[in-house]
């Protein structure tokens, strides 16, 4: 049965893998945060270390494509697809520990708008394939508001803060109200000094309270972190049309058609549509494309930017087709763009782009049944 | 016949203070076995027997219903569920025990003093040394809820059972989550409390088991224990609103 499912993904080439079943925690919890660990299938090995069951293909994949890449021995476009079991910990009552995930990851090809929109319709075919005949998709840009904050008029401090916030629930609104350091007399004192005069009020404070370093954090990390916090206070705070710009980006929520004039709306009123342009037309053409060539599970769906924020790996397009109703939030299929996850599984050693397809055979079997009214 | 079992901590200032929470009230502590036997009675009330455990034991035993009520902190109360407050009910703090558990970093780290410097140095870290920031705690479940409700991810955990306050000098985590009541001893440890890190103010609790086996005679013998105990209007209302929801289980 699974071989059936997985049929529409052969059409990309490249093999069938079963990767690395159990992984040392530290790899899903280091790239994504602790906020997976509840997640996780976790056990001890006999050395104390805490290892996981893998979540998912995604990560053990990746981990394979760069080790063949590091080697030599894969370059340019190349695809990995499987049909195989993951482990999570339930996030809801009846959910299995244990499932099987049918799906593709795609490395090197081109990161555009058409191949955004073969691997919806993959992942769509593979779903009617199953016998699914109604859903719901729900589409994210993980790439969007990032692009918003590059082009508005801000600091690089606060740029990096609101592009780390994205990635926490509600961590913009929160980042825009923050308090840190910033009003601090210390850090007052700091501004228009450049680096050794920072670094002599440090020694003279370290004297003063007879503090002395201590940490795998560096010392040269507090000055850096310092003499940011001095520049933003010369800064000063987030203008307003910064804010209402972000926040009007994070309450999009429309039809796919409308999005990139939704978008182009805010962006000329904060002055920056054209800096926003390119961007906004690769939006309106993937949604075009979609309609186009693959109109399924798009009725009533809806597009918001910050959709697919807890999926740490992706980076760009997303989306997920589900049931409607209650069972929307189990989708039975998924996908999306990860371009940056190699770089940062590998620490920089190997750059790929990186786009992947899932579906899920326990939830297109219910999904399926409760369609045919069975 | 006894039909209500209590739950007091077996040693230290926790239990002194406990029996003499009880004796005020008019009930003496009495152990079986003499001073270090793990059964008592409280002498005059009825039908009550009373089990001397370590903290731990007895908030864990109250979120699973394993006895009646018991007196514990209400660190151990959040950190062993993901639910606190729903099967352990808390009637009355009782105003010992005291302590927060907060969030300490190395003084030396001039920059940070907030959970929002603390993310920003977070991701310069990761950067710099390729790992997210390790935070050292034997409170898992707290610090991962408090800190996603601050919107704050950049760092790992690492447990630890014990002398946490040493972890950062040692070199085994970045920073700290632990309980602290004078924070003398993060001081000594050269760590500092972010303004924003009280992340729960603890304090001794009398607890009550939503899903211990509450017969008949359960419950009269609460009624009786409750005339000797000076409760506040606060807290005779939480009993009530516990007693209340206990009969509609």
């Amino acid at each position: 049965m699974g071989r059936s499912i997985g049929s529409p993904f052969e059409r990309l080439g490249g093999e069938l893998v079963d990767p690395d079943m159990i992984l040392p925690v530290a790899l899903p919890l280091d790239l994504c945060g602790e906020s997976v660990r509840a997640r996780l299938c976790v056990f001890t090995d006999h050395n104390n270390q805490d290892m996981a069951l893998r979540p998912d293909l995604t990560l053990p994949v990746a981990l394979a494509e760069i080790e063949g890449r590091a080697s030599g021995a894969v370059t340019g476009e190349h695809v990995q697809r499987y049909e195989a079991r993951a482990f999570r910990q339930p996030a809801a009552a009846g959910e299995p520990m244990e499932f099987v995930q049918v799906g593709f990851e795609r490395f090197g090809a081109e990161a555009s708008a058409q191949i955004d929109a073969e691997t919806y319709a993959l992942v769509s075919d593979a779903a009617e394939g199953a016998g699914v005949e109604d859903g719901i998709a729900q589409f994210g840009d993980l790439g969007i508001l990032p692009g918003f904050i590059d082009l508005l008029d801000l600091s690089a401090a606060t740029k990096a803060g609101l592009r780390r916030a994205f990635r926490e629930e509600g961590g913009v609104r929160a980042f825009l109200e923050r308090r840190d350091s910033a009003g601090d007399a210390f850090v007052q004192s700091l501004q228009g000094l450049d680096r050794a005069g920072v670094e002599n009020k440090v020694a003279e404070r370290f004297a003063a309270d007879g503090i002395a370093h201590f940490s795998d954090r560096t010392h040269n990390e507090v000055v850096t972190r310092l003499m940011e916090q001095a520049r933003e206070l010369e800064n000063g705070a987030v203008p307003e049309l910064a804010k209402r710009t972000l926040e009007a980006v994070l309450d999009v929520r429309c039809g796919l058609d409308e999005a990139a004039g939704v978008l182009g709306e805010i962006a000329r009123k904060a002055g920056i549509e054209a800096g926003a342009a390119a961007m906004l037309e690769t939006l309106e053409r993937r949604f075009a494309l979609i309609a186009q060539h693959s109109a399924r599970f798009l009725d009533g769906a809806v597009f918001s930017p910050g959709f697919g924020r807890r999926f740490t790996y992706y980076d760009g397009f997303v989306f997920e087709i589900a049931e409607r109703g209650e069972r929307q939030s189990r989708p039975f299929g998924a996908g999306g763009r990860y371009d940056h996850l190699l770089t940062d599984l590998s620490h920089g050693k190997v750059h790929a782009t990186a786009i992947g397809g899932v579906v899920r055979p326990d939830r297109l079997a219910l999904a399926g049944k409760r369609g045919t009214g069975t | 016949m006894n039909a209500l079992t209590l739950a007091i901590p077996s040693k230290g200032r926790l239990k002194d203070k406990s029996e003499a929470f009880f004796a005020a009230a008019g009930y003496e502590l009495v152990q079986e076995g003499g001073e270090r036997g793990y059964r008592a009675q409280l002498v005059g009330a009825d039908g009550v027997s009373v089990l001397l455990l370590p903290a731990r034991d007895i908030a864990q035993g109250l979120i699973d219903g394993a006895f009646h009520a018991g007196i514990t902190g209400e660190d151990l109360l959040h950190e062993l569920t993901e639910t606190p407050g729903k099967n352990a009910v808390v009637v009355k703090r009782l105003g010992f025990g005291g302590a927060d558990v907060v969030v300490a970093v190395p003084n030396c780290w001039l920059d940070v003093s907030t959970l929002t410097d603390l993310d920003a140095a977070g991701a310069l870290f990761r950067q710099t040394h390729g790992r997210r920031l390790r935070v050292a705690t034997k409170y898992m479940r707290i610090t991962r809820r408090h800190f996603a409700r601050a919107s704050f991810g950049e760092y790992r955990l690492v447990y630890s059972a014990g002398a946490t306050e040493a972890a950062p000098a040692s070199g085994a985590a970045d920073l700290i989550v632990d309980i602290t009541s004078t924070g003398a001893t993060l001081a000594a440890n050269n760590l500092k409390v972010l303004e924003d890190g009280v992340l729960l103010e603890s304090e001794a609790s009398l607890t009550f088991a939503r899903t211990a086996d509450w017969t008949d005679a359960a419950r009269a013998a609460l009624a009786n224990l409750r005339t000797g105990m000076e409760l506040d209007a606060n807290a005779d209302g939480a009993l009530d609103a516990f007693m209340t929801n206990m009969t509609k289980l």
